[in-house]
């Protein structure tokens, strides 16, 4: 039997030492600060199961696990996966239109979007070409052609 | 679980409305009442869509639509899931009736973009894909479709002909609708002369921004049945399905799993097999769209519903009529009242109102609604009672 008094005085206790810690949730504005200042793509992957994103996740979706998630540096090379030449663009990409907006496949498997303002014509890029992440002033993440002639 | 019967439909024409909103959400609840042959009094909730509204300035426009229809008193809620809107709000008025919880429900859809730009509007349609992803990276709603046509393509040989044909057919459809954004039929060659938007999507790839509304009333015939003026449609299976929202996070870009869910689930749901239906209203805001979504919900195999196309299957009086109201495609995509749309030409086809697109001795329909890219998607089996 708890007396009031005992009650009351277990309310007033500093309860933050029981709360669990906040989940773990790949923050957008690292990842932003990642490639636009610090010149890395900051993922997300799963240590138990290996998958990798870069989106917002705070739950493996592959193995649907909690505590393995952490940040991690992906690769900046990948090949193409599929494309569309944007002849009319998106609102805040108007003065560089024609461009590029391609799926990619990360040397890691991870797939990421991105853009290629140097593609001007949908015959300058093929599924399959090599492709590599560049640190850029413009929005978004801008891939170019990788291999021999870039 | 309650029998459910969509006892009313109807639209407006599609394309650009000098009203607004709410005049035209609540012209059409009217109409639709009317057809049914109830009172508004008869309803029990008002399902809106009406995921733009902010266009407009205006968010709970539910209250403003029952107040116009004189029954405040009855409670409202807006529906949201991209251009899914009007069918995902169709499925929570039949999850109501069918759970005993309603006998009478409104479903309302209505969008208005057209007073703004062609710029704002592709902005607006963006927002239902992952922003800082796909947006941030350049993609317009038109680039997301362009790109799985690309990986579609490329993997199963389709030609750009055989996307002209799904444009060609369903402006031919639309010509005998008159409720259609546009009313004239397309050649091949005129598919071909228009100008790219995203590559390899051409502008006759590509739905029209349109305004629009449609209303359904959707009953409980052991309430309703000696009161119904209508031939009514029996949801014979109301189906929803998610899936990962961007692009980029799915592992085969050449289909829409939410699709092929949905469909799996509904046809589960209605004990039906996919030969058992008469024709169908899919969601071809794109024209790959409808190769996808014939493909996905397993009425063609991978790689085999353009070909058939082209072949004339798919056409008014063909094997597998498939939109012959015009689709998205060329009645028009007023976001938030495609999927009520979608359910007025069911309505309209059970009831002998479709004219010379009519599909003779219909007896089941399909619509197959789609949010975005895929990341959510119903599908509805209606049966003409």
């Amino acid at each position: 039997m708890t007396s009031d008094t005992q009650a009351v005085e277990r309310q007033a206790e500093p309860r933050a030492s029981s709360n669990p810690p906040s989940p773990f949730v790949h923050s957008l504005a690292q990842f932003t600060r990642g490639y636009e200042e610090e010149g890395r793509l900051l993922g997300v992957e799963c240590a138990h199961c290996g998958f990798r994103t870069l989106t917002v996740v705070g739950e493996c979706p592959q193995c649907h696990r909690r505590d393995g998630l952490r940040e991690t540096v992906l690769p900046p090379e990948g090949v193409v996966e599929a494309f569309t030449l944007q002849n009319v663009p998106a609102e805040e990409f108007l003065n560089e239109a024609p461009y590029a907006y391609a799926i990619i496949r990360l040397k890691d498997g991870t797939r990421v979007s991105g853009w290629l303002p140097a593609v001007k014509r949908p015959e300058d890029l093929r599924i399959g070409d090599a492709v590599r992440w560049v640190r850029s002033y413009k929005a978004g993440m801008v891939f170019e052609k990788a291999g021999p002639q870039a | 679980m309650e029998e459910v019967w969509v006892a009313g439909a109807a639209m407006n024409r599609f394309g650009k409305m000098s009203e607004t909103g709410r005049e035209a959400a609540v012209r059409v609840a009217l109409e639709a009442l009317d057809r049914a042959g109830l009172r508004p009094t008869d309803i029990g909730y008002t399902f809106v869509s009406n995921a733009f509204g902010i266009a407009e300035k205006q968010a709970h426009v539910g209250p403003l639509i029952n107040t116009a229809l004189g029954i405040p008193e009855v409670p409202s809620c807006t529906i949201e899931s991209a251009c899914s809107s009007s069918s995902a709000a169709l499925h929570e008025a039949f999850v109501h009736v069918a759970g005993g919880f309603l006998d009478a429900a409104l479903v309302v859809g209505v969008e208005k973009l057209s007073h703004l730009d062609t710029l704002s509007s592709t902005s607006y349609f963006a927002m239902g894909a992952d922003y800082a992803f796909e947006s941030r990276n350049g993609a317009t709603f038109p680039g997301l479709y362009a790109t799985i046509a690309n990986a579609h393509m490329h993997r199963f040989g389709t030609r750009p002909e055989e996307l002209g044909a799904v444009a060609v057919k369903n402006h031919q459809n639309a010509a005998y609708n008159p409720h259609a954004h546009f009313q004239k039929p397309i050649t091949l060659e005129t598919y071909f002369q228009s100008a790219p938007v995203a590559w390899p999507l051409r502008l006759y790839d590509c739905c029209p921004f349109s305004d629009g509304a449609a209303a359904v009333v959707v009953v409980n015939p052991r309430r309703y049945r000696s009161e119904i003026r209508s031939v009514p449609a029996a949801i014979r299976a109301s189906a929803r399905a998610g899936n990962i929202a961007a692009l980029q996070d799915r592992p085969d870009l050449t289909g829409l799993p939410a699709s092929r869910l949905a469909a799996e689930r509904a046809f589960r749901q209605a004990h039906l097999e996919r030969s058992d239906i008469s024709f169908l209203e899919v969601h071809d805001c794109f024209t790959i769209a409808e190769i996808l979504a014939l493909e996905d919900m397993g009425f063609y195999p991978k790689g085999k519903a353009a070909p058939a196309g082209v072949d004339g299957e798919t056409q008014v009086g063909g094997k597998l009529p498939v939109n012959p109201s015009g689709g998205l495609k060329a009645k028009g995509h007023p976001v938030s009242a495609t999927g009520a749309g979608q359910v007025v030409e069911v309505f309209e086809q059970f009831n002998g109102l479709a004219g010379h697109r009519e599909v003779p001795h219909a007896r089941y329909a399909l619509c197959h609604n789609v949010g975005a890219t895929g990341g959510s998607c119903s599908v509805h089996i209606f049966e003409r009672v």
